[in-house]
């Protein structure tokens, strides 16, 4: 057994026994792990932060069923996925395989090692520092400013197909660089 | 890449998608390898969320706090909440895949064989041992920084100030066991799969060919230059480009040598029979039988089956198990000795990701019947 299975096991048992600090000590832990995967899904920091407050919720209401073995940031993965879909996605989508490709892809970036995260994150930043001016501008508003492409085509005053085309453009470099 | 798509992703990303939009991406996304295209876009979408830095904020836990002990808010929260519960089902396989990631111990101990770690052979003749999980300068004989060695990756720098080392090569060796990237000072990439060998400039020159030589297996993304073509060179055949993306295999213990094209266009010539030359279109794979020393054969495949290695993954399809004791034992760094001959030529279909040698062993066991037994790092097979 690994230090990371004894150190969920204890929490998981102290969460069962209703023991707030070992709730305090997962949410430290995991809130920004599951910031950034339901902020995948929202682009908006206001509806994420409502799904974690209802996954956190939720996760106290069910501390009695969650098993000894089970890893809690699974279970948080599951649920906050789950309250997205049902809020924020029209019915016909439920299922949507980018939806659930995603989340696979998602889950299994879980056990991805720090150095190698890190190493990703000095890449992406590099790679948006390297953007072309405007298409580096557009791709800020939108996802680090949660603007709406109407909104950006409003300030910059350029047309919604061209923010459109620059934001498709950003990611696309950004995938060429950091694969 | 298809600009339409492009944007479609990008739309999906920042929730900002229409549902006619929605549909189309949906059915692109069943398309061929688009899956695979798809998942980098996951990557990416993720990895700039996780560079957000958004720490959580001592409000955001107090007004959880608030919510989960005041009872009457609560009993309100309860009512939203059992809304979800029937969709707990609808995820009920993703959830078999979490929470089964546990394997159960495997009670074979085997050890790879110790060998030597990857070994970067600089311009001045210089070998210098980059194992390890140190990142470190490369720095040549005259103290210029060549580039930076970060986890498993050598990153080479743009330019250099001294143009007489330009043209020195260096040579990096990836021992069985283990696989490395580079990025080359024009931009291309170059992942090295396990037993593998690639000589290449320390800096290519502004106005000649791209030239580099590999032994063993490559994925490379081409940086474009349609000024200097890129040329991989190997024992039995010559690959030339100007910017694409494709893998190549050359192992010299392999009959065959295989290059499959993923994006652009690629001209392949056999060193033997210089007419023997072809081109070959994104989605096809040539092959060069190197014994009979046939034409370079010419077919359609799936890619992604063959760059899968990049992630950590094995793809046998319909492939001689004697040809798989091979990659295994290229992947995992042991040594496999087959005693049952009549195992040699029966054909497997099989991927694995993160599994043991043992695990895998067992499962192509479970299918045929044999036996096996483990000394360190050898595995005898009867």
């Amino acid at each position: 057994m690994d230090d990371k299975t004894i150190h969920n096991n204890l929490i998981n048992s102290s969460l069962k026994d209703g023991e707030p600090a070992a709730y305090k000590i997962i949410f430290d832990k995991y809130y920004k792990d599951l910031f950034s995967f339901i902020n995948f899904y929202t682009n908006d920091n206001n509806k994420t932060e409502d799904i974690i407050q209802e996954t956190f919720v939720r996760l106290w209401d069910k501390r009695d069923s969650i098993k000894q073995d089970i890893s809690v940031i699974g279970f948080l993965y599951k649920v906050s996925y789950n309250i997205f879909v049902d809020n924020y996605r029209k019915e016909k989508r439920e299922k949507s395989s980018l939806d659930l490709f995603a989340y696979d892809r998602l889950v299994s970036l879980i056990d991805e090692d720090e150095f190698e995260k890190n190493r990703r994150i000095t890449k992406v930043r590099n790679a948006i520092n390297d953007l072309p001016k405007r298409c580096k501008e557009v791709f800020e508003m939108s996802k680090f400013g949660g603007y709406k492409y109407s909104e950006i085509s409003e300030k910059l005053n350029i047309s919604i197909k061209t923010v459109e085309a620059q934001m498709g453009k950003a990611f696309s470099i950004i995938r060429n660089k950091i694969k | 890449m298809n600009e339409r798509i492009e944007i479609l992703i990008a739309k999906y990303f920042v929730n900002q998608i229409a549902d006619n939009e929605f549909e189309e991406l949906k059915e692109w996304l069943k398309q061929g390898d688009n899956k695979y295209i798809y998942k980098e876009y996951i990557d990416v979408n993720y990895m700039v969320e996780v560079s957000k830095e958004k720490m959580y904020s001592i409000e955001e836990y107090k007004k959880l706090e608030t919510l989960l002990y005041s009872q009457k808010k609560k009993n309100a929260r309860l009512k939203s909440i059992f809304r979800y519960a029937a969709i707990i089902i609808g995820v009920s396989v993703i959830t078999y895949a979490i929470f089964n990631r546990n394997k159960s111990d495997v009670c074979v101990k085997i050890s790879p064989i110790q060998n030597e770690g990857i070994t970067l052979k600089l311009g001045d003749g210089a070998i210098k041992q980059i194992d390890g999980i140190k990142d470190e300068k490369i720095v040549n004989e005259k103290g210029n920084v060549l580039g930076f060695k970060v986890g498993r990756e050598i990153i080479y720098n743009k330019s250099i100030n001294d143009n007489n080392t330009a043209r020195l090569k260096n040579t990096i060796h990836i021992p069985y066991g283990k696989s490395f990237k580079l990025t080359l000072n024009d931009g291309t990439q170059v992942h090295l799969n396990s037993g593998s060998t690639l000589t290449y400039p320390q800096f290519f020159s502004d106005n000649s060919k791209r030239e580099v030589f590999l032994v063993g297996e490559a994925y490379f993304a081409v940086a474009k230059d349609s000024k200097r073509p890129f040329i991989v060179k190997s024992k039995n055949i010559d690959i030339a480009v100007l910017g694409t993306q494709f893998n190549v295999s050359a192992y010299p213990d392999d009959n065959k040598n295989t290059v499959v094209l993923v994006e652009g266009s690629l001209e392949i010539q056999s060193i033997d029979n210089t007419h023997n030359k072809v081109l070959l279109k994104p989605h096809q794979k040539a092959e060069l039988d190197i014994k009979s020393g046939r034409d370079i054969e010419i077919s359609d495949v799936s890619v992604s089956k063959y760059i899968l290695w990049k992630e950590g993954e094995m793809y046998f399809y319909n492939e001689a198990f004697h040809d798989i004791l091979i990659k295994l034992e290229r992947h995992f760094n042991v040594e496999i000795i087959n005693n049952n001959d009549k195992l040699d030529n029966i054909k497997f279909t099989a991927r694995f990701k993160d599994e043991s040698i043992i695990d895998i062993l067992n499962s192509f066991k479970a299918h045929t019947s044999f036996s096996y037994k483990v000394n360190d790092s050898f595995i005898h097979i009867k």
